[in-house]
């Protein structure tokens, strides 16, 4: 019964990947700006990378095989999936402070904070 | 605009017909086949010989590339890592300012934030620790010492990035401890090569950069260590060209991405 539920949640997590990574390939082609194009690439790295290894490390663990081999298989994909997790919010934020500092790419928004305080001059965290 | 409604479709057929043309070479050329049911006979002379200890030509390891590399063309790989290490002092001839004392120039830090900080503070001992792994278990598993020294220069590629050239240089990882480390390696590497010669001038027959038996030399590194756990598999100097490697690649990528972050930090300030 475990090994049913396990099974098919790793299923559904890994189409939910799938998912993701066609809602993001089609988002970075088809959003003009290059911050939207780059909250699409998250997704594609968080909703495509991240999801589909916590499946595959839960239908790993649901198969009839031995432990030692299920727990290396689940162990691997949880680390990747962990240190997915760690790294590409992390790059990404750094790829879009660094775009809107250097002024590259000035983003059509309402609001810009970080604008108003470079321009007070305030001291930026 | 009329370049930006055929300039895609001009771009898929091409990808289109690439692919097409392909899938038919490979085809012909019957490489997407797996009929081949025997190895051919150099191929068949590696998986048969190295990873056998029961065999005369063994090099008691069961990473057959590693085994290639180190043991049947040990003086091939060793010259490779000299090309490297002459690549490395080139660069260090190029942008080292060592002389004018401007070791400690450049932070490069207020550019990046502390969710970066943080991240990388995580992520760099994990690096560490694959890349030694990999190193370590190079006679073992796919990798080796080259392969986890480039692993391993990930981490100060982050440090550099996240805390400025500063953060490296304040804690010993200097140019010129680096390049010893570096000299050091490459010089063992080849020290462990050359002790199979000593044995053939004091004893008898052995070769260059020879590793275990062979059937007219009984010179061997020791390849089956026995300890109270059970025997470790070291796969004689293996092991040894893989750490040794591992140090080389680590403190020459080290270096010279080091030295290229503080030009461009100079280059910043101006």
């Amino acid at each position: 019964m475990i090994d049913w539920i396990l099974f098919y949640l790793g299923l559904a997590l890994t189409l939910l990947g799938g998912a993701m990574d066609l809602i993001a390939s089609i988002g970075f082609f088809r959003f003009k700006d290059f911050y939207m194009r780059l909250h699409a690439a998250t997704i594609g790295a968080i909703g495509g990378g991240f999801y589909p290894l916590i499946g595959l490390a839960l239908i790993a663990l649901s198969l009839n095989l031995d432990v030692y081999i299920k727990a290396y298989i689940s162990g691997v994909c949880v680390i990747a999936a962990a240190l997915i997790a760690l790294t590409a919010p992390a790059g990404s934020h750094i790829l879009a402070r660094a775009t809107h500092r250097s002024g590259e790419v000035v983003p059509k928004v309402i609001v810009d904070r970080i604008k108003e305080d470079m321009e007070k001059g305030g001291n930026e965290p | 605009m009329r370049k930006s409604k055929t300039f895609p479709v001009i771009c898929l057929i091409t990808t289109i017909s690439i692919v097409l043309i392909l899938a038919v070479l490979l085809n012909i050329s019957g490489l997407t086949t797996y009929g081949v049911n025997e190895l051919t006979g150099l191929a068949k002379l590696f998986v048969l010989n190295i990873p056998d200890p029961t065999k005369p030509w063994s090099s008691h390891a069961f990473e057959i590339v590693t085994a290639i590399l180190w043991d049947q063309r040990g003086l091939d790989t060793y010259f490779e890592t000299s090309v490297l290490f002459l690549a490395i002092v080139a660069s260090v001839a190029l942008l080292s300012y060592y002389g004018r004392r401007h070791v400690l120039e450049g932070t490069g830090d207020g550019y990046t934030t502390m969710i970066v900080k943080i991240v990388t503070k995580l992520v760099v001992p994990i690096i560490a620790v694959v890349s030694a792994s990999i190193a370590i278990h190079g006679h073992l598993t796919p990798g080796g010492g080259f392969q986890g020294g480039s692993v391993f220069v990930v981490a100060p590629v982050l440090i550099l990035l996240a805390y400025g050239s500063r953060f490296l240089s304040s804690r010993g990882f200097n140019e010129l401890r680096l390049l010893a480390i570096r000299a050091l390696s490459v010089t063992l590497i080849f020290v462990v090569g050359l002790v199979p010669v000593l044995y053939f001038l004091m004893h008898g027959t052995a070769y260059l950069f020879q590793n275990t038996y062979k059937p007219d030399s009984a010179f061997t590194y020791p390849y089956l260590i026995p300890t109270p756990i059970g025997e470790i598999l070291t796969a004689g100097s293996i092991m040894i060209y893989n750490i040794l490697e591992f140090f080389a690649v680590a403190a020459g990528f080290t270096l010279a991405i080091l030295l290229l972050t503080r030009e461009f930090e100079r280059g910043e300030k101006k």
